[in-house]
């Protein structure tokens, strides 16, 4: 599970430093930056450049004179992916040709499929279940789908949502209802081993 | 001693925090939220990703600021430039044309007066210097 655990962020303000103090802050929270994208696009390249924009927006928000000292920086930069990804899922709504996985993740997964390796069955299913919370997730709005990513798999408290989303709790607790709602049967099927 | 929960209830209780007293009270429930939870652990995994991939995404990210700057720099003293130009452009206004010395009242009542005389519509006027005799 990825926890909102990272380096702290202490910047010095001129270019050159600044950039090498990024680029090291970068480098801690990358991963998890690119996983939470990967888990709402659903589509690596899609995951690959969100991921590359939000450090973009970071590096920018921090480059200003008038930046301010940021108290939890791990939170800051997940409130950043989590809206970049919110807008390409409003704007996927259009997009009708994305509903297929691309062809390289359905070759993968046959690849693995047709090995014989002793840990290719467990790497398999792992990417079933993939697939098939990503085909779960299709079926939500991106704020339900929002609420949900961040507790499943950043397994943050409904507070913590609230705080990253800028919702009440009231409000977080609403979209994860209907949310799960929408997913219980897909969710009753994965929990049952 | 209330009926157990369902695993409705209990995937409900892992994800909306929902309260269920019963789970405080029932051994065997609070066993099977536990195995829930820890099933949630698993099925969370980090995306796999190499170390190649993540290298070449830092390399991309350090490209696409290093451009913006490139971008900035050169951008920034043509800006610079127009934003004067029209900063002087707008402090030095050009002054009002000044009235023709010739164009008195008297010429202009005399041209309006020939206008109304005339017949002909005006803008026939240029045919007639086609007809005319050049010599």
């Amino acid at each position: 599970m990825i926890g909102l655990v990272a380096q702290p962020l202490v910047l010095d303000r001129t270019e050159p430093d600044l950039l090498h103090d990024f680029a090291r802050w970068m480098t801690s929270e990358q991963r998890r930056i690119y996983s939470l994208c990967q888990r709402f696009l659903e589509d690596r390249d899609e995951a690959d450049s969100a991921t590359q924009d939000v450090f973009l927006k970071a590096y920018q928000a921090l480059k200003r004179p008038n930046a301010l000292e940021l108290e939890d920086p791990a939170r800051w930069i997940t409130r950043i992916a989590v809206n970049t990804c919110l807008d390409r899922l409003r704007s996927r709504k259009w997009q009708f040709w994305r509903r297929r996985p691309s062809h390289e993740d359905e070759q993968s997964i046959l690849a693995l499929a047709a090995s014989r390796a002793p840990e290719a069955e467990q790497r398999y299913f792992a990417a079933q279940i993939g697939e098939r919370m990503a085909a779960a997730l299709e079926k939500l709005s991106p704020r339900q789908r929002a609420v949900f990513t961040l507790r499943h798999f950043e397994d943050l408290s409904l507070e913590e949502i609230g705080e990253i989303l800028d919702l009440d709790v009231g409000t977080v607790k609403a979209h994860m209802f209907r949310a799960v709602t929408k997913l219980r049967a897909d969710l009753r099927d994965l929990y049952s081993k | 001693m209330n009926a157990h929960l369902n695993d409705d209830q209990l995937i409900e209780q892992l994800y909306t925090a929902a309260a269920h007293p019963h789970l405080d009270s029932c051994a065997a429930c609070a066993a099977r939220y536990r195995e829930l939870e820890q099933r949630r652990a698993e099925l969370a995994q980090p995306v796999a990703v190499s170390a190649e991939f993540l290298a070449a995404q830092r390399r991309a990210i350090h490209a696409r600021i290093e451009k913006r700057r490139d971008w900035r720099l050169r951008w920034a003293p043509a800006a610079a430039a127009l934003a004067i130009a029209i900063g002087l452009a707008v402090h030095y206004k050009a002054p009002n044309p000044a009235p023709r010395p010739d164009a008195g009242d008297a010429q202009l009542f005399a041209e309006v007066y020939s206008m109304e005389q005339s017949t002909e519509p005006q803008a026939a006027a240029p045919i007639h210097a086609l007809f005319e005799d050049d010599q």
